[in-house]
């Protein structure tokens, strides 16, 4: 009896417990009626990746100050204020599907940006759409997401891989070697070099792939010295990935080098030791050291209210960009409905004084037409402006066939499916 | 020349391996045999042990007294973490798994807090030397040479001093060391201690081959620890390098033959046949053939 | 020294025993309240809240596939998320191939058991029939999940298909081509007569609790029958085992098995819940976060590591919305939890409250320690 007794008290014990927090789920209050709009973003603010994603809620904190400091926007017959919701997605995918659920559901939010890379974004971007709320990615990425509810706002290969690779070519000749990380957002990377190879007439002379995690190069870096290329493409991804370039420093691999991974996130000329990325081309959309009157007042004010940002990176720009671009929209649409504030959007959303130049949405896209600039790292870790690129239109859904003001097909395009250029994909 | 170039290459290939496995399990399973806990923090030891060497480094030290700074700074760090948290946990292989990730969990989040996404860099010294058409950082030869070093030292310790006696017979028979005066509670602590500053200074190598952040130590950890089980708890440091020894070959054959890629899974694959055919570990498995050899 | 025995309390006989916490009819009243509760949740709660619940409770039946092997069985698995995720493609892959031509899941769900169970059933030949035990277990296991992970995260390349499936590296499962149906949520039945359970949906949330409901219950059975007692006895001396005749490698095959087709039916759940498999869950800290929910509620335990798993979820995502110190926050939580109670926290707050409770009655004063949370010593 005593035995029984005593098992029932423990059992009890774990119930009660367990009453806890059925209790603790069911009282979380309910959204109230909305008087705000509601922008809700997700970042890594802890993890791996915040020292490259941070940056992006000063860009989201600023934009909406500045909008509510003029205040706010007339949408639905009433002036609302934004209330920025800002979530930690901890750099852990099932936690971005989570948060967005919650964007979504509890905070019932207009619009949801979240997500660094590939793998976050995707798992926010998918419970976002599939719940008819307009999703924002806005930092570069690989481009052709053909998705009615998705926008990006910076830049993608057509902005990046071809007209830089096009005047490294012309520059340093047509030999080139590729290596990159394992994952989706490099295996496209890999295939635009290739798009941009044959449209230039450069000759892609090895093309390898290396799984997050490898920190040994010694083999490769041998491999590429037999090679002798006129300059190498990059697409390493990581801090044991970066450990590539000291070994390859000391191995003597002087060959020029080219990047879209490098410095525009993580601001690796001011975090390896000199002269470790000597000889680096990087083609950013955004970046404090980019010219103009624009580029300068944004990393000032950007420094103002944070003063410890160590350097302002196109997570700033593009999240600042995201937001004003949103704004527009809504008061264009005059409402926050769904599907008005996508015609408004589609009717190519224009922001002369973005931080990087001109920015215009284009609606048969959902990508934006933006300058990009081809910078070199010297010896001192010091960014040379080599070239600007122009503003460069994103065409690419259009030329697989795709009007996204028509119709979305919800999916992701990769330069193979362009029939054109079907000719780069084949074997060697 | 070509050909003597290559066969350089592969030949510090291995060492630059077999050198990366060391350097990161040494720390490691001084503090798994000795006291059965796994140490899921370890690699934020040797992110202390990094940043403390880049400060030092900074502010004027020679680049081997921040070596040794940065051994005493995860040392003390280790003693810290010991007293507090892991003197509850001895011998509980799995309950110190657990706590040991919560550790981690707090050291690398709060040093983003404290320090922010300072910058924090150190360059390679040391230069390189050339053999034919190929060329070699010397620094990562003398990374291997240091993780002998280390091994050599910590064996010394343990074959030579009164502490080694002592933590030997300690790991042996606790119950039987404390019976016979030993106190068993410092030897723990002073074991974590050393083990802690082990990592601190396998940090402090690293940090000069690499980029410095708050999750610096993180990507070590899996594959240290993979190598320390590898090798086995019956004699812990000829274990490691046996593991060492062997991971180090498969993944320079197989990453020179086909490529990275390759080469990464094969050390996967290497330890997951290793574990199935010497079910305790390399060291255990080669003792008792040796113990079944003199039987018989 | 019995109860009396009533009807209800042969009903509830097979699910009794020493091996679980928690036999007595006051607990089992408490847990038809709470089970009530969960049912009416999508009533009183809102949206958001049903979704999470069903995550929650999908998490539990993860935390449950561990807490089988490693507290009863003394196996502890450091990839017991491989075969979550194992679950989750296999029912994918298998669920976008035969949607269209079949109307319904069922195939696919079974398919989401099947395969880690018949994966556990290969690794774990190879493992128990080598002798393979303790911490090398668990390594060799977390060494299958990160194999398993490096190949799936290097499948961005469009050749990776499986039928109507793309298996697409780590941004995730999804169609071949545009022509091809989208990962669909749980659909039952034959022919015409099909229910959907949309994740988003009370529905999906009621099968969830259903099928936890039916785990615990289903385990609770296991582990208080003869086979949970050779269970226990391989777990606390093996070589005891073996000399009173028992097989202890099939006796550990044989769980590792039905904790691996727990966990894909988990998985499974998971991927028909968001609609989304990735391979993020093959890696060291999706791993970990199993073993730590089974740690902190305390692994001989079922219903304590339930509890857990609930708390330490609802937690996370609540610190998430803190900003930068969450993570900081929940490795206090885990360090605090662990020192204050090395065996399970929940276990341990568990025994407390019924201590007290046995002292406000007046019985019980010298209470033994309840046999399936005592510590044998070696």
């Amino acid at each position: 009896m005593i035995t029984s007794l005593y098992r029932l008290k423990c059992a009890g014990a774990a119930l009660a417990c367990a009453l806890g927090f059925v209790g603790a789920l069911t009282a979380t209050p309910a959204a109230a009626a909305k008087s705000d709009i509601v922008l809700c973003t997700i970042d890594d603010l802890s993890g791996d990746f915040s020292l490259m994603s941070t940056p992006k809620t000063y860009g989201y904190k600023l934009a909406v100050k500045e909008i509510n400091d003029a205040g706010g926007i007339k949408v639905d017959g009433a002036v609302k204020k934004i209330k920025l919701v800002s979530y930690d997605g901890q750099s852990d995918v099932k936690r971005y599907q989570e948060l967005a659920q919650r964007c979504v559901f509890n905070d019932e939010a207009d619009v949801v940006m979240a997500g660094y890379t590939g793998a976050e974004r995707e798992a926010a971007r998918k419970e976002v759409v599939r719940n008819k709320v307009i999703y924002w990615h806005n930092n570069q990425g690989e481009g052709g997401i053909a998705d009615k509810y998705s926008f990006f706002s910076g830049p993608t290969p057509e902005q990046q891989v071809l007209p830089a690779l096009k005047a490294m070519i012309k520059e340093m000749g047509p030999r080139m070697t590729f290596i990159g990380a394992d994952y989706n957002f490099c295996r496209a990377i890999g295939q635009w070099v290739r798009v941009a190879a044959g449209l230039y007439g450069g000759k892609i002379e090895m093309e390898e792939y290396f799984p997050f995690g490898v920190s040994q190069w010694q083999s490769t870096i041998d491999k590429i010295k037999r090679v002798k290329p006129d300059f190498q493409v990059h697409c390493l991804v990581g801090a044991e990935h970066a450990q590539f370039y000291p070994q390859a420093q000391a191995a003597g691999l002087v060959t020029p080098m080219w990047s879209n991974v490098t410095i525009s996130d993580g601001y690796e000329h001011k975090r390896f030791a000199p002269p470790s990325l000597a000889n680096m081309y990087v083609p950013p959309g955004y970046i404090e050291d980019v010219p103009g009157e624009a580029s300068k007042a944004f990393a000032t004010k950007i420094r103002a209210m944070f003063p410890d940002v160590v350097y302002v990176n196109e997570h700033a720009a593009f999240g600042y960009v995201a937001v004003k671009a949103m704004a527009e929209a809504w008061k264009k649409a005059g409402t926050t409905a769904p599907d008005a504030v996508i015609k408004a959007l589609e009717s190519d959303v224009s922001l002369p004084d973005a931080p990087g130049g001109p920015w215009t949405l284009r609606g048969s896209q959902h990508h934006a037409a933006m300058p990009t600039y081809l910078f070199k790292v010297d010896d001192k870790h010091q960014l040379q402006l080599i070239t600007e690129l122009g503003v460069n239109e994103p065409t690419f859904l259009t030329d697989v066939g795709v009007d996204m003001t028509k119709k979305a097909p919800g999916r992701q395009f990769l330069p193979s499916d362009n029939p054109k250029w079907q000719s780069y994909f084949k074997a060697p | 020349m070509e050909t003597a170039g290559q066969i350089v290459s592969w030949i510090y290939q291995y060492f630059d391996n077999f050198g990366f496995l060391l350097l990161a399990g040494v720390g490691l399973i001084l503090i798994y045999s000795m006291m059965g806990v796994i140490n899921m923090a370890h690699g934020e030891l040797m992110m202390i042990g990094a940043y403390v060497a880049v400060s030092a480094f900074h502010a004027g030290a020679p680049v081997l007294v921040a070596i040794v700074l940065a051994g005493l700074g995860a040392g003390l760090a280790g003693v810290i973490i010991e007293q507090l948290v892991i003197r509850h946990f001895y011998n509980q292989l799995l309950s110190s798994l657990v706590v040991t990730w919560g550790i981690s969990l707090i050291i690398s989040q709060g040093t983003l807090l404290l320090l922010g996404p300072s910058v924090m860099n150190m360059p390679t010294p040391l230069g390189s030397f050339s053999v034919g058409p190929f060329a070699f950082g010397v620094y990562r030869l003398v990374m291997f040479a240091a993780a002998l070093v280390l091994i050599g030292g910590v064996w010394a310790i343990f074959r030579w001093t009164r502490l080694g006696e002592r933590a030997q017979a300690t790991m042996e028979n606790p119950a039987m060391a404390r019976a016979l005066g030993i106190d068993t509670r410092r030897v723990y602590m002073l074991t974590f201690g050393l083990g802690a500053a082990l990592g601190g200074i396998a940090g402090a190598m690293f940090a000069m081959t690499a980029t410095i952040s708050p999750f610096f130590g993180q990507n070590y950890t899996p594959m240290a620890f993979i190598t320390v089980v590898v090798g086995g708890g019956a004699s812990p440091i000829l274990g490691l390098a046996y593991a060492g020894l062997y991971l180090a070959g498969v993944q320079t054959i197989t990453s020179n033959v086909f490529n990275e890629y390759v080469g990464y899974v094969s050390v996967m694959a290497a330890a997951f046949l290793a574990l199935l055919v010497m079910p305790s570990g390399i060291s255990d498995f080669l003792e008792r053939r040796r113990t079944r050899a003199t039987q018989r | 020294m019995r109860e009396p025995a009533k009807p209800f309390g042969r009903l509830l006989a097979p699910f009794n025993g020493q091996q679980t916490l928690g036999n007595s009819r006051f607990f089992w009243a408490c847990w038809l309240i709470i089970v009530v509760a969960l049912v009416l949740l999508p009533f009183i709660g809102t949206r958001y809240q049903v979704i999470t619940a069903s995550n929650f409770i999908i998490s539990a039946i993860l935390a449950l596939s561990l807490c089988l092997i490693w507290g009863f069985c003394g196996i502890l698995s450091l990839g017991q998320a491989a075969f979550y995720c194992i679950g989750g493609y296999a029912y994918g892959i298998v669920a976008m191939n035969l949607i269209e031509r079949h109307g319904n899941t069922n195939v696919a769900i079974l398919a989401g058991i099947a395969a880690p169970a018949l994966f556990a059933a290969v690794v774990g030949a190879l493992m128990f029939f080598s002798r393979l035990k303790g911490v090398y277990v668990a390594i060799l296991m977390l060494v299958t999940s990160l194999l398993l992970g490096l190949f799936m995260r290097q499948t961005a390349d469009p050749s990776y298909t499986m039928g109507a499936a793309y298996l697409g590296g780590m941004n995730g499962l999804s169609p071949a081509t545009a022509n091809d149906p989208q990962l669909p949520s749980i659909i039952l039945g034959f022919g015409e007569a099909v229910a959907e359970f949309d994740g988003r949906g009370a529905s999906f949330y009621w099968l969830v609790l259903g099928i936890g409901i039916a785990v615990y219950l289903a385990l609770r059975w296991v582990v208080n029958s003869s086979f949970g007692y050779v269970l226990v006895a391989v777990r606390e001396d093996p070589e005891r085992a073996e000399t009173f005749g028992y097989d202890v490698r099939l006796v550990q095959l044989g769980a590792f098995c039905l904790s691996a087709a727990i966990a894909g039916l988990a998985g499974t759940l998971y991927t028909a819940w968001g609609t989304y498999i990735h391979p993020d869950g093959f890696s060291v800290g999706a791993n970990i976060l199993v073993v730590i929910w089974v740690a902190v509620g305390g692994r001989k335990d079922l219903t304590a590591v339930i509890v857990a798993t609930m708390v330490l979820s609802w937690l996370s995502i609540e610190l998430a919305t803190w900003g930068e110190i969450s993570l900081l926050m929940l490795g206090f939580i885990l360090v605090g939890a662990m020192l204050a109670a090395p065996e399970g926290a929940f276990i341990a707050l568990g025994t407390g409250i019924g201590r007290l409770r046995a002292r406000l009655r007046g019985v019980g004063r010298k209470a033994p320690a309840v046999y399936g949370v005592q510590e044998l010593k070696p």
